[in-house]
């Protein structure tokens, strides 16, 4: 079980992330695309923080890599990615950021060459490729650590720290939701139609299951995380009802993954609507925990504060002082309406976790040691994702298939 | 209601104090379900829903309500009037704070309540029932007698800090004494109650980045306008009911409305406090 606590050690700098001038840490970025470029930046601009820099950069395609190749002059180079494990031998570590269907060869071959992994979540297009990654993690003993950046979110951090305090009770539902409005395509650059499959893989099936590993698979994450438990079985549905453009994944699904308790999760998407945006919600007997908007509410809500007045009361008669009652001092504000808001669970919601993240493969790396349970919550995270695209495709209630479990290798618990 | 109940009983014990806690909680309770209207299911809310072109039976504690809220429409010459909730919301919808146009429409007098068939019905579809500046004083009137009958012979208590009741005196002798600035924070007017309640009304400041700012939150059926004046309005009176009804009402008066309530309310004191200064009258 990884508990919350113990990466909220790990982002407050305990364990030493920190690095002395010779304990440098360098890194290779394989797909300089959009997340890919955006990593690298912040690594550049933030990595200095945990002795991180990027050294080696790799992409097939040239305009993305020249893009990030721009912003990070000194790096090397490469069109191959195996190329790049072979020459830069400085590397302690790579970040992965290619498509879907392209995250596995790149792991494993990395993994085995003693490199230090983070990979881009979901973590493969297939149950297969999936578990072969979590073999040559096992196998291997180095990190592998997936891009579900929640598990670094401070906000998420504490709340999920209240489920495991107790404080919302006995979790009885987990809701959650992630709505766009538009119709998710990259632009193709003109002439080169062909490119088409390419740049828009996500929105086909051979490359992506779309919302589900795209989106969904982060609000999964959570949800097991705050059941602290996998699911047992999804059934879901979906369709291309609006975007009829040639796509080949559902813009709207509706998932629910059933727990052993009897519990579920309840998930949809959907991008034809951005009303509501992204929530997760954790519903348990005494309390709500609104993660994505960093609320908290209590079923049965605290007494509000006792007025200035009144507090001065009690004072005086405890003292047997005969004072004036002061009533409407300057923050007087007869008749409000007192409704109650919740709380807040961090006072500055000012990240999402994914520069934290990188706390976390900073001290893996310098341990030479993945964080136990970190990345069991990844691979079931990814895992019943695809189970989750199966139960839409057989529209039959699915379970996961036993030679998918690994407990077998006897995952690392966190001590 | 919607708002903070803080009850003080010098000299007594952890045991009494939270089963006198408990039952006056349980008051609050059941008084607000019955008179809320941020409750979808109070009985208030219900009537709201239900009373247009159609009379709706009412529960006796409602009929009594409904029956104090009539003789107060008519000792105050209209200037309180329960029925505007439609002005009340629209002002909140809208942010427009002139909007007298549903006025006429809206009010007591398209209310047809009838105490021996205790029923209630609404003429125009504009009316409906708001008790917010009704609630506190009925409430605290229930609350004073259950702690007249346990024979407690003093407390101090507050209702969302405007309207405020000491019961017997102050434990060290004398009245409860409250002091209630002017909004400046200074020049406070010192009030002395036994055995009695004070209720203030007036302009709401609410907090915009750093200043303070009015917000008007009294309507006038008579002037037709929300009440802008920066004025408080303090009433002291052995009942809480009527502290609470006539600060509200006199905020809302014309002088005729002024003078007819000063005539009829022989008992209670009124004290206003305009450009940062007490004086007593309205
Ligand atoms: N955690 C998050 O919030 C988050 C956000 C966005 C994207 N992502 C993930 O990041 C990954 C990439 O998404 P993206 O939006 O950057 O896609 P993208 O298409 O912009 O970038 C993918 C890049 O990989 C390159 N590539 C393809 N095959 C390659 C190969 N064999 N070797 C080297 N490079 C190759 C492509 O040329 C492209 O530049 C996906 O897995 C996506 O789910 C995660």
């Amino acid at each position: 079980m990884l508990t919350p606590i113990s990466l909220m050690k790990v982002i407050a700098g305990e364990g030493n992330n920190r690095s002395t001038p010779n304990d440098k840490i360098f890194l290779g970025v394989i797909g300089t695309g959009s997340r890919g470029h955006h990593l690298a930046y912040l690594i550049k601009e933030y990595g200095h923080e945990l002795g991180m820099e990027v050294t080696a950069l790799c992409d097939v395609y040239q305009p993305h890599l020249e893009h990030t190749h721009a912003m990070i002059p000194e790096a090397k180079v490469y069109n191959d990615y195996r190329r790049m494990l072979d020459e830069a031998t400085e590397l302690h570590g790579v970040i992965i950021c290619t498509p879907l269907h392209v995250h596995a060869g790149p792991t494993i071959d990395s993994l085995d060459r003693g490199l230090h992994v983070f990979c881009e979540k979901a973590m493969a297009r297939t149950l297969d490729d999936t578990y072969a990654m979590a073999e040559a993690y096992y196998r291997t003993g180095k990190s592998l650590h997936i891009g579900h950046q929640r598990l670094f979110d401070p906000k998420f951090l504490r709340g999920m720290n209240k489920v495991y305090n107790d404080d919302l009770g006995v979790v009885t539902q987990i809701r959650a939701y992630w709505h766009r409005n538009n119709d998710w395509r990259r632009p193709v650059p003109e002439g080169q139609p062909e490119l088409e499959r390419f740049i828009n893989w996500r929105l086909y099936r051979d490359y992506s299951c779309g919302l589900l590993t795209e989106l969904a698979s982060h609000h999964i994450q959570v949800a097991n995380w705050a059941k602290k438990a996998r699911p047992v079985e999804v059934r879901g549905t979906g369709s291309i009802s609006f975007w009829r453009d040639g796509r080949e994944v559902e813009d709207n699904v509706a998932l629910i993954f059933s727990y052993d308790d009897g519990t579920q999760f309840i998930y949809d998407s959907m991008i034809q609507n951005r009303r509501h945006g992204l929530e997760v919600q954790v519903l348990g007997h005494k309390g709500t925990l609104e993660l994505e908007t960093n609320n908290f509410f209590l079923e049965e809500p605290p007494p509000p504060p006792k007025p200035a007045g009144i507090v001065q009361l009690l004072q005086d008669l405890e003292q047997n002082v005969l004072g004036k009652v002061p009533i409407g001092s300057s923050s007087w504000d007869p008749e409000i309406a007192m409704t109650y808001k919740g709380e807040s669970i961090v006072a500055d919601n000012n990240t999402d976790g994914t520069f934290e993240q990188f706390y976390g493969f900073a001290k893996a790396i310098r341990e030479d040691k993945p964080i136990p349970g970190l990345f069991e919550e990844g691979y079931y995270a990814s895992l019943w994702t695809l189970l989750g695209q199966q139960a839409i495709d057989t529209g039959k209630a699915v379970k996961m298939p036993e030679k998918y479990d690994i407990s077998k290798f006897n995952p690392r618990e966190f001590v | 209601m919607g708002t903070r109940f803080n009850l003080v009983i010098p000299g007594m014990d952890d045991r009494d104090g939270k089963s006198y806690g408990g039952k006056v909680s349980e008051i609050l309770a059941e008084q607000e379900g019955i008179m809320t209207r941020f409750q979808e299911n109070s009985e208030l809310s219900a009537i709201n829903r239900d009373a247009f072109g159609k009379a709706v039976g009412v529960s006796q504690e409602m009929s009594r309500i409904l029956g104090a809220c009539d003789l107060f429409w008519r000792d105050t010459l209209g200037a309180f009037d329960p029925a505007l909730l439609s002005v009340i919301k629209k002002k909140h919808e809208t942010a427009d704070e002139n909007n007298s146009r549903q006025v006429t429409a809206a009010g007591w007098k398209n209310v047809k309540f009838r105490p021996h068939a205790r029923t209630i019905q609404f003429l125009t579809g504009e009316t409906g029932l708001d008790l917010g500046g009704f609630g506190k004083g009925w409430v605290m009137e229930k609350i004073v007698g259950y702690l007249k009958g346990k024979n407690i012979d003093a407390a101090f208590i507050s209702f969302g800090e405007s309207t405020i009741c000491g019961l017997g005196s102050h434990p060290l002798g004398g009245p409860w004494q409250v002091n209630v600035p002017a909004k400046n924070g200074q020049n406070p007017l010192v009030v002395n109650i036994t055995d009695e309640a004070i209720s203030v009304s007036g302009l709401k400041l609410i907090k915009r980045e750093n200043e303070k700012l009015p917000v008007p939150h009294i309507f006038s059926p008579a002037r037709e306008q929300w009440i802008a004046e920066d004025k408080m309005v303090l009433v002291q009176s052995a009942s809480p009911l009527k502290a609470e009804v006539l600060s509200t009402a006199c905020s809302a008066a014309d002088d005729h409305q002024k003078m007819h309530i000063l005539d009829a309310f022989k008992e209670e004191r009124f004290y206003v406090c305009e450009k940062d200064e007490w004086r007593n009258g309205i």
